[in-house]
């Protein structure tokens, strides 16, 4: 056990970030402390541990950015955030009509920018319901959306194609983009009757790059 | 030929020009930094789709609140303040969903990246082990205490300063150093007692 009032120094030392004096200091004390050596060597065996066996992370996701070929407005971003709820959690049609270019105006729910509080109420609202309905027994006879035998091989090709036709981000297809991911989106989920967090993800990531409004002066 | 200077534009920079408009620049800022940000969010919070979920929100306040950025800060302290933040919510919130938690499913086959490659192992046996240490590391780091790891996490796998880190975290130097410690102290009890020294 090393002498608690050397222990910040010794924090210091192994990372290379204590002042001169201070290090000279413990180095004095170092001489005389064999119970601080051994905690500065144990110390400096566990970094080497931690840098050897670094855990694992997973690939980071894409994250699509939003472009403004003018100037960034909030109310926008806000209404495409409730978009996304909506998408999330009631299916393509709401966020469809919230991003498509010179679509209707919006309903009332984005009609004024809804505050982040506001924001965040509904899409756990939305969230939850669509668990819920998850948790619901099948009902009998209910069919698939996706046909059955999709692979986790055609639905990464399927997700890889989505995402080249997302990159050439050519407006009049964005609509038409979001639609066709929608409907695998939802293929997976009714075969595998899982991914529901990521579905929902994968929905908020479309649903904000989809709103052509955000690029919109 | 003139000046070949070529100007790359610093974090800060990139942020002033979100603040002024350009929200094109916070791609760069998301080029730079999602990687990092996300290696250090996903060993924060339990599930991927959380880390999503939070690097997603971190980078979008950036962009809602990029006026409040105070100028002379670094925006990558910054934004870690943010990430922690939520990172923090979500810990908060976890006891009430948690009956909602669908384990990922079991043919996720997506590739993986191990953030340090050069350790890669072709001997099986040698390959197994080190699969096993690292499971023992992530294992140790998953029973820190929520303070202790943040500050371990920042230091060791993000390279943060001690000074850096007590900025994010709003506590003085010496109690960063200290925490430091005491992490790295349990870390090599909890270590021990899987097998590696």
């Amino acid at each position: 056990m090393s002498c608690e009032r050397w222990q910040e120094a010794l924090a210091g030392r192994i990372y290379g970030e204590n002042e001169p004096a201070d290090d000279r200091a413990l180095e004095s004390h170092l001489e005389s402390c064999g119970a601080c050596r051994a905690a500065l060597e144990g110390l400096q065996r566990v970094r080497v541990l931690l840098r050897e066996n670094e855990p694992e992370v997973e690939r980071p996701p894409r994250v699509v950015v939003l472009r403004d070929t003018s100037r960034f407005r909030p109310a926008l971003l806000a209404a495409s955030l409730v978009g996304a709820a909506l998408l999330a959690g009631v299916g393509a049609g709401a966020g469809y009509a919230v991003g498509r270019r010179g679509a209707p105006a919006p309903g009332p729910a984005i009609a004024t920018a809804p505050t982040a509080a506001e924001i965040d109420a509904m899409v756990q609202k939305q969230v939850d319901a669509r668990l819920a309905s998850f948790q619901a027994p099948a009902k009998p006879g209910a069919q698939p959306v996706a046909a059955p035998g999709v692979t986790t091989e055609e639905m990464q090709a399927a997700f890889a194609k989505f995402e080249r036709r997302l990159n050439n981000r050519r407006a009049e297809e964005r609509a038409e983009d979001l639609d066709y991911m929608s409907a695998q989106l939802e293929g997976v989920e009714a075969r595998t009757g899982a991914r529901i967090g990521q579905t929902n993800q994968a929905l908020r990531y479309v649903a904000l790059a989809s709103n052509p409004n955000v690029t919109e002066r | 030929m003139g000046e070949a200077a070529v100007s790359v534009p610093s974090d800060e920079d990139l942020l002033v020009a979100v603040r002024g408009g350009r929200v094109d620049s916070l791609g760069l800022l998301v080029a730079r930094w999602e990687g990092p940000l996300y290696r250090f969010v996903s060993r924060m919070v339990d599930r991927p789709e959380d880390a999503r979920d939070v690097c997603q929100e971190t980078f979008l306040r950036v962009l809602k609140k990029s006026d409040a950025f105070r100028d002379g800060a670094r925006f990558s302290t910054w934004m870690y303040q943010i990430a922690l933040n939520l990172c923090r919510d979500r810990a908060r919130r976890q006891k009430r969903w948690s009956h909602l938690v669908i384990a990922a499913p079991a043919d996720d086959d997506r590739p993986r990246e191990h953030a340090a490659p050069e350790h890669a192992e072709t001997h099986p046996e040698r390959a197994l082990e080190r699969a096993e240490a690292r499971s023992a590391v992530q294992a140790a780091l998953g029973r820190l205490p929520h303070d202790q790891r943040e500050v371990l996490l920042l230091k060791e796998y993000e390279g943060l300063k001690f000074r850096e880190i007590a900025e994010v975290l709003g506590i003085p130097e010496s109690t960063v150093k200290s925490r430091v410690y005491a992490a790295l102290d349990a870390m090599k009890v909890s270590l021990q007692a899987a097998g590696l020294r």
